[in-house]
């Protein structure tokens, strides 16, 4: 549909043309008894111009070019519509090189409901069997294959399609107060469902980690209110990377005023600490969201966001690379259809460094080893803010007492000056999603990080 | 309308016809025009129009769902073939189930087609307007938005349902900022009929656009303690979203988790709290008339003077629990209004803090929850003195809820919803 639109339409100003499939299941066990058994799609086409400073966006779901013609229309008389009344001089966008790739073509879901079904009920059985004493059990299989095929005027076309599977265990428990605790694990991987979760077994050892952290969190402890020092496990690690930093140096945050803004080219964090968003690869290994040309049209390339404490990057779109004189990175993602594109993280990680994780626990004197998370948030200012699930107390060195569901706050650019120790292993999870006007799926990553916090009580 | 009848009643034929034993069917196409202010400018106009078909089948009392947004027939009956499937893999569960018969239901409310010149010219003017007012404010983005959306719902016990239902949105995020000076990210969304009075003179943008600007001379909250804490509706509004989401809804009450679990009929909030839900309202510009399991929607009482009325089952949870399923599920809450002015409220508290919004996760299944206190101002002696940011909140909703004290006259009706203030006594809070 998209290659006959383009053929047969004559386009006097920028243009891109997006056709879109998502597919998805969505199956979850509770206690042994399967509450959702769902599967869907959604299947659509949009178009996008650019004049004169305004865009005009159209979409709908259709898969016949006729009726894609009629969108393309309509967004052109969209974008005339604005110009008439807020016209702005502006220069074109930097034209990129012709493309014609595909990537991933293979990676769609394959697996019968059945196939799933069975999966997660092996996994419950289990879970059953290795975990006593719990409240309650959940098991989730979210799968989700996102499609596209993007024509440009720029004369590029690209079909990719990025798979995002994930298995989900929530593990409740009573304390003996009578208060349900939980916890839970998530697994992902960028690749087929049936390559990387071949044998529920398999989940099992890291299932029985978070296990044990429950039971420890049954006879938890408050954390002490107020600034401590703490070591975030990679895991958390990751989450400073995308809310407390990521979200303030995108492009259109920082023109909104960011705490970002002022701060190009200047020291934000500790000389050991590194951040880039990376495009689709790193340290020889495909990543969980890989980007290779964005829905923009823009290459895929590594935006090198924080190098040894200095603000070096933004992410961009195509109109803010402009804008700012930088280069456009390949950050403008849109999660649906009849989504537009914004600028979005990709796989946004901090840097490991050189420290073993025992030798930054064995020198915390009186803190917390912090290790999993619920959500984070991130705020213009650079306050931020994460609910921690999983943590323990520090006492001379050694791990202590676990402690009950608590937040950590700071300010980025705050706390980044105090990480001390970087641990020297790298953890990536591919199962976040990030909520800016629209929900997409992101990639976090980082090592273990020593450093100063707010802990609330 | 009618093509979405006609493809309704397809459906269900279709549906029995593959040899299920019930089944139900939601199709709903939905119009959106958008025009937007990003980077400074006006920015976008995006129309879009999306359809979408949810089918659930029940065979053997086993169920498969399956949504797309195709209307052609040759996807319809793949659609259910693919859901029967599901289905035949699932084990028989005795809850699962479609809503009884009823009579055949229409619904029409709001505005039904877009006025793209108005959402354009509202978007320049307030933008401009604001820029004079406040001119420290800095809008990351504005939207004006109409959305139309026309829905049936069928099943195989004759339900037939069908709304067509319109209404403006403003959305919008935006902070102050002066030099290096700057506050947190505020944000908003209201919805209207029509937008025929400027945006600018509608009080409760005004009020957020004003405290956003004072929140600039932020300085760090020192010290803790138990204080008071007067939350804005839209505070209010989140803390009993998190109330249902912990105590009240299926999940929880399924797991037999929820702190609530056996507190109908008793007090679980301070008497001042009357809770209660309205989806077709002359006080609401928002409407939600049929909820997704093909019940019409009718008001519900959660909580009457603190006494919890219903849980928020729906059709299934309330099949699993044996508890009553809720009449209403929509997010429009109606809160009712209390006798204390706001700026008496204010007056008598010694010391305490008046906080916008909680930047924090879920609360957990105990309702236990710490959090950032974020666009919020200190309270001393009777007055608003200066904001503050890294509050810290530890607490739990069931703990606000009974500690509520007092309840404003005023309320914010925002079109989806109408709330009050509160003050609520004996807070954990901590700072830097």
């Amino acid at each position: 549909m998209i290659d006959t639109i383009y053929k047969n339409h004559h386009f006097a100003h920028y243009a891109e043309l997006r056709e879109q499939e998502m597919r998805y299941r969505r199956l979850m066990l509770v206690d042994g008894v399967l509450v959702r058994n769902m599967q869907g799609s959604t299947h659509g086409f949009s178009a996008r111009t650019y004049a004169n400073g305004c865009y005009g966006f159209a979409s709908g779901s259709v898969t016949e070019a006729e009726a894609g013609m009629r969108l393309v229309k309509a967004a052109e008389e969209n974008a005339k519509l604005l110009s008439s009344k807020v016209a702005i001089a502006k220069p074109a966008f930097t034209k990129v090189a012709p493309l014609d790739v595909s990537y991933d073509m293979d990676l769609a879901i394959t697996e019968s409901q059945e196939h799933l079904i069975d999966f997660l009920k092996t996994l419950d059985q289990l879970i059953i069997k290795d975990c006593p004493n719990l409240a309650g059990r959940t098991v989730i299989c979210d799968l989700l294959d996102m499609q596209k095929h993007l024509r440009t005027t720029d004369n590029v076309s690209i079909n990719q399609i990025i798979p995002r599977h994930r298995v989900v265990v929530i593990l409740k428990a009573k304390s003996p107060s009578g208060s349900t605790e939980e916890l839970y694990f998530v697994e992902s991987k960028h690749g087929r469902f049936k390559d990387n979760f071949t044998d529920p077994a398999e989940l099992m050892p890291q299932i029985m980690e978070c296990y044990h952290h429950l039971m420890a969190k049954l006879e938890g402890v408050r954390a002490e209110a107020g600034e401590a020092t703490v070591i975030l496990d990679p895991d958390l690690g990751g989450i400073v990377a995308h809310e407390a930093v990521g979200h303030t140096v995108e492009a259109d945050l920082v023109r909104a005023g960011s705490v970002a803004g002022p701060r190009f080219g200047t020291k934000v964090a500790s000389d050991l600490v590194s951040m880039v968003d990376f495009a689709y690869e790193a340290y020889g290994n495909k990543l969980p969201m890989p980007i290779y040309v964005d829905d923009e049209g823009t290459p895929g390339k590594d935006a090198k966001l924080i190098t040894n404490g200095i603000l070096t990057g933004y992410m961009h779109n195509k109109e803010s690379a402009l804008d700012f004189g930088h280069e456009a990175c390949g950050n403008a993602r849109a999660f649906e259809f009849y989504d537009e594109p914004l600028i979005r993280m990709r796989n946004t990680y901090i840097l490991p460094g050189t420290s073993t994780l025992e030798e930054m626990i064995a020198s915390v004197e009186d803190g917390y080893y912090l290790i999993s998370t619920g959500n984070g948030q991130a705020d213009s200012t650079g306050e931020f803010m994460f609910g921690v699930t999983t943590g323990y107390e520090i006492k001379n060195g050694k791990l202590g007492r676990a402690i009950l569901d608590t937040t950590i706050s700071g300010i980025a650019f705050e706390a980044l000056q105090t990480v001390s120790m970087v641990g020297n292993e790298l953890k990536i999870t591919g199962s976040g999603m990030c909520g800016k006007k629209q929900m997409i799926p992101v990639s976090m990553g980082g090592p273990a990080l020593k450093l100063k916090l707010t802990v609330g009580g | 309308m009618n093509e979405l009848k006609q493809k309704l009643e397809y459906v269900l034929r279709e549906i029995k016809h593959q040899g299920a034993d019930d089944g139900s069917v939601s199709i709903s196409q939905t119009s959106l025009t958008e025009a937007s202010y990003e980077a400074d400018k006006i920015s976008m106009m995006r129309s879009v129009l999306s359809v979408d078909i949810g089918i659930k089948v029940i065979k053997d009392k086993r169920k498969g769902t399956i949504s797309f947004n195709s209307l052609a027939e040759a996807d319809i009956k793949n659609g259910i073939t693919t859901a029967l499937l599901a289905a035949s893999s699932a084990e028989p569960d005795e809850a699962e189930g479609i809503s009884p018969e009823c009579l055949p239901e229409e619904f029409s409310h709001g505005p039904l087609e877009p006025d793209k010149e108005k959402l354009v010219d509202t978007l320049i003017a307030f933008t401009e307007a604001a820029k004079q007012k406040y001119p420290l404010i800095s809008f990351e983005a504005v939207s004006t938005v109409h959305s139309v959306q026309e829905e049936v719902f069928g099943n195989t016990n004759n339900v037939r349902l069908q709304a067509h239902l319109g209404e403006y949105e403003v959305r919008m995020s935006f902070l102050a900022k002066d030099g290096e000076r700057q506050s947190s990210f505020a944000g908003m969304g209201m919805s209207f009929a029509d937008f025929d009075s400027p945006l600018i003179d509608n009080p409760i943008i005004d009020k957020q656009l004003m405290l956003t600007t004072k929140q600039i001379e932020v300085e760090p909250f020192a010290g803790g303690g138990t204080l008071d804490v007067v939350m804005t509706p839209g505070c209010y509004l989140n803390m009993l979203n998190m109330a249902q989401g912990v105590y009240m809804s299926d999940m929880p009450l399924i797991q037999k988790t929820s702190a609530w679990q056996d507190k109908l009929g008793e007090q679980v909030a301070s008497s001042l709290v009357t809770w209660r839900t309205e989806p077709t309202s002359k006080t609401l510009v928002s409407w939600s008339p049929i909820s997704g399991e093909g019940f019409v929607n009718t008001a519900q009482t959660f909580i009457e003077a603190g006494v919890l009325k219903s849980f928020a089952l729906s059709h299934y949870g309330a099949k699993r629990t044996g508890l009553a399923r809720a009449t209403d599920n929509s997010s429009h809450f109606v809160i009712e209004p209390g006798k204390t002015p706001l700026a008496t409220m204010i007056k008598e508290i010694k010391r305490g803090i008046y906080v916008d919004y909680f930047s924090a996760g879920s609360p957990n299944d105990s309702g236990l929850f710490t959090g950032v206190a974020k666009n919020c101002f200190l309270i001393e002696n009777g007055e608003i003195t200066k904001p503050v940011n890294e509050v810290m909140v530890a607490t739990s909703v069931a703990e606000m809820l009974e500690n509520i004290v007092a309840v404003s006259s005023e309320v914010e009706n925002c079109g989806s919803s109408s709330v009050p203030y509160v003050l609520v006594r004996g807070i954990k809070v901590s700072g830097k």
